[in-house]
Order: structure tokens, then C-alpha cells, then sequence
């Protein structure tokens, strides 16, 4: 293969000009044809839009190669939209919405980067979830980061790993950073979308975030969900000052001989 | 299907950047969004002249190309995308040809909006650098390495995973 311009070149003159011309298409006029010095090199390859179309149906192995190709490829390899093509292709999913915390998540596209989404309702238990499923209980319990079969109802949801390829034809996946599990999945909800349509991740993990740091709050100051969770938006969510406030309030209650 | 409208004319010239003239039917320039265009908008003029498109882009050898390409393409465009006679011959199209008329194809189907076209050249190259090295690639295509040794290093450092 020829890897210099003018080897190229002549590899272009030696080879046979296309010999039988199209039926319906007739040449009124023909020149000796030329071949132009601008063939010489491959000139597609430096064109972004071309780039983009060929970087889409690259595997991710072989795109994390071309962005160490040269500045431009980089760019164009580097790009969130092409990463999210070549994660999504082998699964034919339609749309992967979200943007994952560091790159690398992009990295892996294996069956096990994917989850379904299962709200926690009463008499689940991970036993009847692995027959729903059809998976193995202690891979979910693995997925979930669980040590013990107790406490799901602790959480809202549990991530159910993806046995059967198929759903993820044409759907679509959020990309959330699940806290019990701490893990980022790629999440399939089998009805419908994420809860109270949010589909960004931020949403979805502040969700979770909001539920903890009230619960903590709440415990610790020995009061019930209403009360933490107003101190808690007093002070913008932060649990430190959310308890501050709370003793605050507490002396002041005392002082006036309320309490 | 055939449009034998008086007003419209069947077949169109396109005039290469070298100067040599193709008459085209008017269906297989259609596949040519460029192409296409240029009818609609002459024809909207009410014109009855022959049209004439020039391609200052285009060499008369690449233009063969793509005009046998479109041809083909017209000929299957009542069939539905799937027809596998039509993917075969695609196929055997574009395994004829180097990198340099490959190259030369590519950037034609781009301007002439042949998208079709531009997307099963694309899909051949993203085939033939599947496996290669950055290296090989790099040789193959002719690519400057214009890495700063910190930069080349720090990239490859966040994609060894891919190196295997």
C-alpha cells in the first residue's frame, strides 16, 4: 500500500479507466482524463463532516485509536455525540440521553454497562425479582452492591441486569449514577420514562441525594420528615447548617421558656 | 412514475471540471440531491432550454463514477433500501477501486449530496481502518502526526485501553 503521494499516483495511472460507460448515460466528449495532484492524498480525511460519518460506524476500541491519530481526528473523535453512536451501535438503541462523569464511560458498551430501572413496590423481594427477570439472585444483589437480602425497601429502585439483549433495540437509555449500586448504568425504564419525566442524570441522582441527606437530618435531630425537611430548605440543603439552624431555633424556644 | 410532462425535460447535461459533458437521465441525476435541486429550480423557471449543471469540483473520471452509481440506484429506487442484489453490487463497487479514487469518490458524493453513496464509501473506510494501528493508519492515509510528543503521550495514555 502506498504510502507516500507520488506511489499513489502512479498506482492511479496503471490501473484501467472504468472501461464499458453506463448504458443511459452517454459521454458526448472525452478527453484524455486527467487525474488531478489533489488525489494524491486521501483529502476526505480531513473534512469533519466525512470524518464524522466514517468515526459513527467505528467500534469504540478502534475510535479510541483514531483520536490518537492527529489533532483533527481527535476532535472529531473526542466529540460526545460520536462516542454516544459507537457505544449505542451494537445494541441498535435509538438514544442514550445523559452525560456520564468522565469520559470513560464511553469505554465499555459490554451487556453489563446496561440496567432496567425496577421501582421498588410492596412484596418485592430480590427473590421474586431474579423469576420476573429471569436472572440470577445474586446478580442483582452484585449489581446493587447489596451485602444482605434485607432493607430493599430502603430503596426506591433496584438495577435489574439486562439478560436479554433484544429490549435494547430501539429504546432509549439514561445514564445515572445509581448511589446504593455506585455504579454509572446505562438505564432502560420498561414503562415509560425515569420518574416524574426527568431523564437527566443530575435529576435523577439529586433525587436520591435529597432523600438521603433528609433522612440523616432527620435522625439526627430526632424530628420528623416535615420538620427536617424544612430546615433543610431553609438552608439550601445543606444538612451542616440545616442543624445549626435547628439548635438555634432550639435555644431560642428554651430562652423564651416555650420549651 | 415517469414524468413525460411537456414542460420537463427527461434528461439533463453535467459538465465535469474538465470540461467533458454527460447526458444524464433525469431520474439517475435525482439520486443527486445537488443535482436534483438544480432541475427542480430550473424547472420552476419554466424553462425549456437544456439544462446545463457544471461541477467545478468534480473530474470527468469520478463523475463516471458516481453517474454509474446513481444509475444503478435509480434503477432499484421503487424497490425498497433492503434489495440484496442492490447491497451485493454495492459491494463489488467499491472493492475496485484504491484509496485515491475512493478518496476522490468520497469528497464527490459529498458535494453532489449523494448520500447514499457517501455513506457506503464511509462505511469502506471506517472497514479498512477497523484493526490498524495509529501507525498504519496514519501511513496508509498519509496523516501528519501533529501531536506535540506531551500531547501524543497524554492522548494515548487516556486511550491505552484500546491498545490492548
Amino acid at each position: 500500500m502506498g504510502c507516500c503521494g507520488d506511489e499513489e499516483e502512479d498506482n492511479l495511472l496503471h490501473k484501467p479507466l472504468l472501461t464499458s460507460s453506463p448504458t443511459q448515460t452517454t459521454i458526448i466528449f472525452t478527453k484524455e482524463a486527467t487525474i488531478s495532484p489533489m488525489n494524491s492524498n486521501f483529502s476526505a480525511l480531513t473534512c469533519r463532516d466525512i470524518l464524522r460519518i466514517i468515526f459513527e460506524k467505528l467500534p469504540i476500541a478502534d475510535l479510541a485509536r483514531a483520536a490518537c491519530v492527529c489533532r483533527s481526528w481527535n476532535s472529531v473523535a473526542s466529540d460526545r455525540e460520536i462516542q454516544a453512536a459507537s457505544f449505542m451501535a451494537p445494541w441498535k438503541l435509538k438514544e442514550i440521553v445523559g452525560n456520564p462523569s468522565s469520559g470513560s464511560f464511553w469505554k465499555d458498551n459490554s451487556l453489563s454497562k446496561f440496567a432496567i430501572s425496577h421501582r421498588i413496590v410492596r412484596g418485592d423481594s430480590v427473590a421474586s425479582l431474579a423469576v420476573k427477570y429471569s436472572v440470577q439472585v445474586i446478580d442483582i444483589k452484585r449489581l446493587n452492591n447489596m451485602m444482605s437480602d434485607h432493607g430493599i425497601y430502603s430503596r426506591e429502585r433496584l438495577l435489574i441486569p439486562l439478560s436479554n439483549p433484544d429490549l435494547l433495540i430501539d429504546s432509549t437509555c439514561y445514564i445515572e449514577l445509581d448511589l446504593y449500586a455506585k455504579r454509572e448504568a446505562a438505564v432502560l425504564y420498561l414503562e415509560g420514562g425515569p420518574p416524574e419525566s426527568s431523564c437527566s442524570i443530575n435529576r435523577a441522582t439529586s433525587e436520591l441525594a435529597k432523600r438521603r441527606v433528609i433522612e440523616s437530618v432527620r435522625r439526627s435531630l430526632q424530628v420528623d420528615d416535615e420538620i427536617a425537611r424544612y430546615y433543610l430548605s431553609i438552608t439550601d440543603g445543606d444538612p451542616r447548617s440545616a442543624l445549626s439552624e435547628f439548635s438555634e431555633d432550639l435555644r431560642w424556644e428554651r430562652q423564651t421558656g416555650l420549651a | 412514475m415517469a414524468s413525460s410532462s411537456s414542460s420537463s425535460l427527461s434528461r439533463v447535461v453535467v459538465k465535469s471540471s474538465d470540461n467533458n459533458l454527460f447526458v444524464v437521465n433525469k431520474k439517475v441525476a435525482s439520486q443527486s440531491q445537488l443535482l436534483k435541486q438544480c432541475i427542480d429550480n430550473m424547472e420552476e423557471k419554466g424553462t425549456n432550454d437544456v439544462i446545463l449543471i457544471p461541477l467545478s469540483n468534480v473530474t470527468s473520471n469520478i463523475l463516471t463514477l458516481v453517474l454509474e452509481y446513481c444509475e444503478k440506484h435509480a434503477d432499484f429506487a421503487d424497490d425498497d433500501n433492503n434489495n440484496q442484489e442492490l447491497k451485493q453490487w454495492d459491494h463489488e463497487f467499491l472493492k475496485k477501486f484504491d484509496y485515491a479514487t475512493l478518496n476522490s469518490l468520497t469528497m464527490a458524493a459529498d458535494y453532489m449530496v449523494t448520500k447514499s453513496l457517501l455513506n457506503l464509501c464511509c462505511q469502506f473506510i471506517a472497514d479498512s481502518i477497523k484493526d490498524l494501528t495509529v501507525q498504519q493508519i496514519r501511513q496508509i492515509f498519509d496523516i501528519k502526526n501533529d501531536f506535540t510528543p506531551q500531547e501524543e503521550a497524554d492522548i494515548k495514555n487516556e486511550n491505552a485501553w484500546a491498545f490492548r
